[in-house]
């Protein structure tokens, strides 16, 4: 008997139960509504963007007449470019602030978070196509594969098959093909309507690599269910009734899918708390006037003022040193604001780690994380837009205390620069970052689900041959 | 014959590992949720206290400015110290007394506000968002998640087979020989496995509660108000499952299925309802309009002062009238504060409208009830962060109009005048304000449960 029999026997068997075929429907339903949410929500952010976006244009070009350091105070705004696989999982889009000010003296966070409007339900989950298939595909699989070998066993079919000249390993096969290709059956489907809704209607911020990025999706995703085939299978195989198998499998779901990734994130922060805000404002602060608090400081740039003008009081200098302290603030602030935020990176690797760490527990974590980044929708991509934010906020506030010192002349503080000054302001450039710039981050993942499916597979191999060897001997 | 079934059940699960195993399960993974809950509370506190000590040490030495200046006399001190343009106000939404138990919105919105007159009522949110967004996005294992996510799996991990292992040994015949219906043996049974389960909860729920001390007593009671009438409902539902299907593998796929659709998916659909029908007025639309005020306020500062002063030229007598700096600034964060009302209004009402249609939603999934009911328990629910960012902006009107005519025309006020300003305090909903808010849906889910119960006889009885 070879593997293509028990293949056919099993779509058959599949094709002839109404439920399974009531099943496939009820999820392709859900995902067909979650692409539509996905896609609204994405081209809807976008839109907003867009417009905020312009509108800032518009109200830093309308300021008149202005003081450019005066000018930098008032500040525009870098706004976050929604991707548009954020249609498929939105990540943790909605908890990332979408703006950022880039005012003169600090570095501030992005604000805004969408979450904070969805209200009582913000802490439900949100409905997308990765919600479905991480969460529902895996309840579907088991669903469809708890009886694979309990099942058998208990209708007496199993010894029935290996006195037909079935081997442990053809039976393996067999399972593990028909498993595969009940997958594929609801998975192309699912992969055509993502790939029409990506292409077709979605008008989020374009991804150069989207191409790739969908193919990571599809490996990611094609991985995991694999893993919660296999374990189906092991567990069906370890099991001498459906029902046994049928609770151990429902219970590892809960466990793996529900309670890990919350408890793996509330084990993070209580290990490594949020940085405190109260801290982070007095240290903010403390940068803003480190410079004007730090005579040295101010007495080594003077010297160096005095030197580069070669006079030898600051008021025989042909420009206004105010003007020169101003950018000294900056040039003083810059490395600090590196230092801390560094540190407040360091922070969230820490609970990253802590969160990887739990991956042992669930391949669940590891498939969120891998599927937000590959949308383009998690921190390391926020990260990229703050750190992009902060390099515009840097060239423009400088830009704008130059225009002061070589044009404001000696008394800066009565210049007033114009139009002409703020059209020369670039606009942050809101593109997104290529996914080779977080690639080691995402290839751990990818690791971490590799060696699940490593063991999930031995485990079910295992699993397969020992109930096969013990109806042998029965 | 009932006293047999519950020693004989009790019994049972003594020598069942699985069973212990999920009794165990439930108390320590209750017990982490408490304690969870209970260090954030701590953090939480710590940062507000924090707050609190920063904006009144700077007002100390405003103060204390002040008092020496009234004193000497003679010596003014520097244009802008003790002006009261720049008197600040700290507001704080400090934790209720089971925040612990629900930490809800409150580690995602604006708990600290600097009321001052310098300020504009985006710039009075104090700086907020360093949390890491990975971390947030996935929540928190508090407790309002355990009882309302957790709980009802180990309910139906522990109760499912609760008749079914009897079908399928062909033990039933034997048991329903005795003089006790199906009904009334599934019922012992049923409430004997989730009574212990329930025991459990409820202890780690009443050691949460006493974290909060007598101020959590009345909370505490609401609490598990909604606790049992949640819990009721679910084991009503697995009772009422359990009476129709006969296989326990059926049992237990129509219980998760049900816990998917009841936790999971109708909370997503409803959340998605709410956004499509009531789609909140952008923020960024809102941050656009505020930007434009301010951009306009300062263009036409000076005319917008001449036009005050000349309808009280009793103001333009003050000190330091060559600098207006303070001046403008109350100029501007009155123009965004009138400019901005339009879009203000709009995502109040927003939130209005969708609270309201939540407020019918939530009876499609009992999930929503709870959920909800806990958070407002907890005074971490939308309704409460909103009527703080409300109260918030009310404290800065009132400070504005205390302080207007002293900023206007440039003067110092008296420290007996400081020492009258009003300090805001925001105060949690009283607890017959919160019962009255979920009553109804607690009676809803009682109701429900015993339609469950009634369903569940009469299908035994067939």
């Amino acid at each position: 008997m070879s593997a293509a029999v028990i293949v056919s026997k099993e779509a058959l068997v599949s094709r002839r139960n109404s439920k399974v075929i009531a099943l496939y429907l009820s999820v392709v339903f859900v995902m067909l509504a979650a692409i539509a949410v996905g896609v609204n929500r994405t081209n809807n952010f976008e839109a907003e963007r867009a417009a905020a976006a312009q509108r800032d244009r518009d109200i830093w070009n309308d300021q008149g007449p202005r003081n450019a350091h005066k000018a930098a105070h008032f500040a525009r705004y870098a706004f976050k470019p929604i991707p548009t696989l954020s249609s498929f999982d939105p990540g943790s889009i909605d908890y990332a602030g979408q703006a950022v000010w880039l005012v003169a003296h600090v570095q501030n966070p992005a604000e805004f978070r969408y979450a904070e409007g969805q209200g009582d339900l913000a802490r439900f989950v949100t409905l997308s196509p990765a919600w479905v298939m991480q969460y529902i595909v895996p309840l579907v699989l088991i669903l469809l594969l708890f009886g694979a070998y309990a099942g058998e066993r208990e209708d007496g079919t199993l010894r029935q098959a290996m006195t037909h000249g079935a081997a442990p390993g053809v039976l393996f096969r067999g399972k593990l093909a028909s498993a595969s290709l009940s997958l594929l059956s609801l998975l192309l489907p699912i992969s055509l309507f993502v790939l029409v809704a990506v292409f077709v209607f979605d008008k989020g911020a374009s991804q150069s690599d989207l191409s790739l990025r969908l193919v990571g999706l599809f490996f990611t995703y094609g991985v995991y269910f694999a893993i919660y085939a296999l374990l189906a299978i092991g567990v069906s195989a370890l099991c001498s009734s459906r029902r046994t198998a049928a609770i151990c499998l429902f219970v590892m779901w809960c466990m793996m899918t529900v309670l890990a990734p919350r408890f793996a994130a509330d084990v993070a922060v209580t290990a490594t708390p949020h940085p405190n805000g109260v801290d982070a404002l007095k240290t903010i602060q403390d940068i803003r006037f480190g410079y004007m608090n730090n005579p040295e400081a101010q007495e080594q740039r003077k010297a160096e003022f005095l030197e580069r003008y070669g006079v030898t009081k600051v008021e025989d200098a042909p420009v206004d040193f105010r003007s020169d302290f101003l950018l000294a603030t900056e040039e003083y602030g810059n490395p600090l604001f590196d230092e801390y935020y560094a540190k407040i990176a360091d922070r969230y690797h820490a609970q990253e780690r802590s969160m990887q760490l739990l991956s042992v527990f669930s391949p669940t974590i590891p498939t969120i994380n891998l599927s937000s980044g590959l949308a383009g929708a998690d921190r390391y991509h926020h990260a990229d837009f703050i750190a992009g934010a902060e390099e515009n906020r840097r060239v423009t506030i400088r830009q704008l205390n130059e225009d002061l010192l070589y044009k404001g002349g000696k008394n800066a503080i009565l210049y007033e620069s114009d139009i002409n000054l703020w059209r020369t302001i670039r606009d942050y450039p809101a593109t997104m970052p290529s996914l080779g710039e977080f690639f080691p981050q995402y290839l751990k993942m990818f690791g971490i689900l590799l060696l699940w499916a490593g063991a999930a597979f031995l485990f079910a191999r295992w699993a397969a041959y020992r109930a096969c060897n013990l109806e042998a001997v029965k | 014959m009932r006293q047999a079934l519950v020693k004989l059940e009790l019994l049972r699960l003594r020598k069942s590992p699985v069973a212990l195993a999920v009794l165990l399960f439930t108390l320590l993974a209750s017990l982490y949720a408490v304690w969870s809950g209970v260090i954030w509370r701590e953090h939480h506190s710590a940062i507000l206290s924090q707050h609190e000590a920063r904006v009144d040490a700077a007002m100390e030495k405003w103060r204390q400015t002040l008092i020496a200046f009234e004193k000497d006399g003679v010596k003014p001190p520097p244009f802008f110290d003790a002006r009261p343009g720049a008197i600040e106000k700290s507001m704080a939404l400090g934790a209720a007394p089971l925040s612990h138990l629900a930490i809800g919105n409150t580690e995602l919105l604006p708990t600290r506000l600097n009321v001052s007159p310098a300020r504009d009522h985006i710039t009075m949110v104090e700086l907020y968002g360093f949390e890491n967004p990975t971390v947030l996005a996935h929540g928190r294992f508090d407790l309002s998640f355990f009882l309302v996510f957790v709980l009802p799996l180990l309910l139906i991990g522990l109760s499912f087979d609760v008749i079914a292992t009897d079908r399928t040994r062909g033990t039933l015949h034997l048991l329903l020989s005795y003089p006790v219906s199906l009904g009334k043996i599934i019922a012992a049974r049923l409430l004997t496995r989730t009574g212990l389960l329930l025991l459990l909860a409820g202890l780690s729920t009443c050691i949460g509660i006493a974290f909060s001390g007598s101020a959590g007593l009345v909370p505490g009671a609401l609490w598990l108000l909604v606790f049992l009438a949640y819990s009721l409902f679910w084991v009503s539902a697995i009772f009422f499952v359990v009476s129709f299907v006969k296989r326990s593998e059926v049992a237990v796929g129509s219980l998760v299925s049900l816990w998917v659709l009841v936790t999971l998916a109708l909370p997503a659909l409803a959340n998605s309802a709410a956004e499509g029908l009531y789609p909140q007025p952008s923020k960024l639309a809102y941050l656009s309009d505020a930007r434009t005020a301010k951009n306009e306020a300062w263009k036409h500062k000076d005319a917008l002062t001449r036009q005050f002063l000349d309808d009280h030229p009793e103001l333009s007598v003050g000190q330091g009238m060559e600098n207006e700096y303070f001046r403008a600034m109350y100029f501007t964060n009155k123009m965004v504060l009138e400019k901005t009302a339009p879009i203000v209004a709009a995502l109040d009402d927003s939130n209005r409208r969708r609270s309201e249609l939540l407020d019918t939603l939530q009876f499609v999934s009992p999930a929503i009830i709870a959920q909800r009911a806990f958070f407002r328990v907890a005074g971490s629910d939308f309704d409460t962060t909103q009527r703080f960012t409300r109260e918030g902006i009310d404290a800065l009107s009132a400070l504005n109009n205390e302080l207007e005519t002293a900023i206007l025309s440039s003067t110092r006020i008296s420290v007996e005048e400081y020492h009258k300003l009003p300090d805001f305090k925001f105060e949690h909903a009283r607890s017959n304000s919160v019962l009255a808010d979920i009553l109804f849906p607690v009676l809803f889910l009682l109701i429900t449960s015993v339609f469950l119960v009634i369903f569940g006889f009469a299908g035994n009885r067939k």
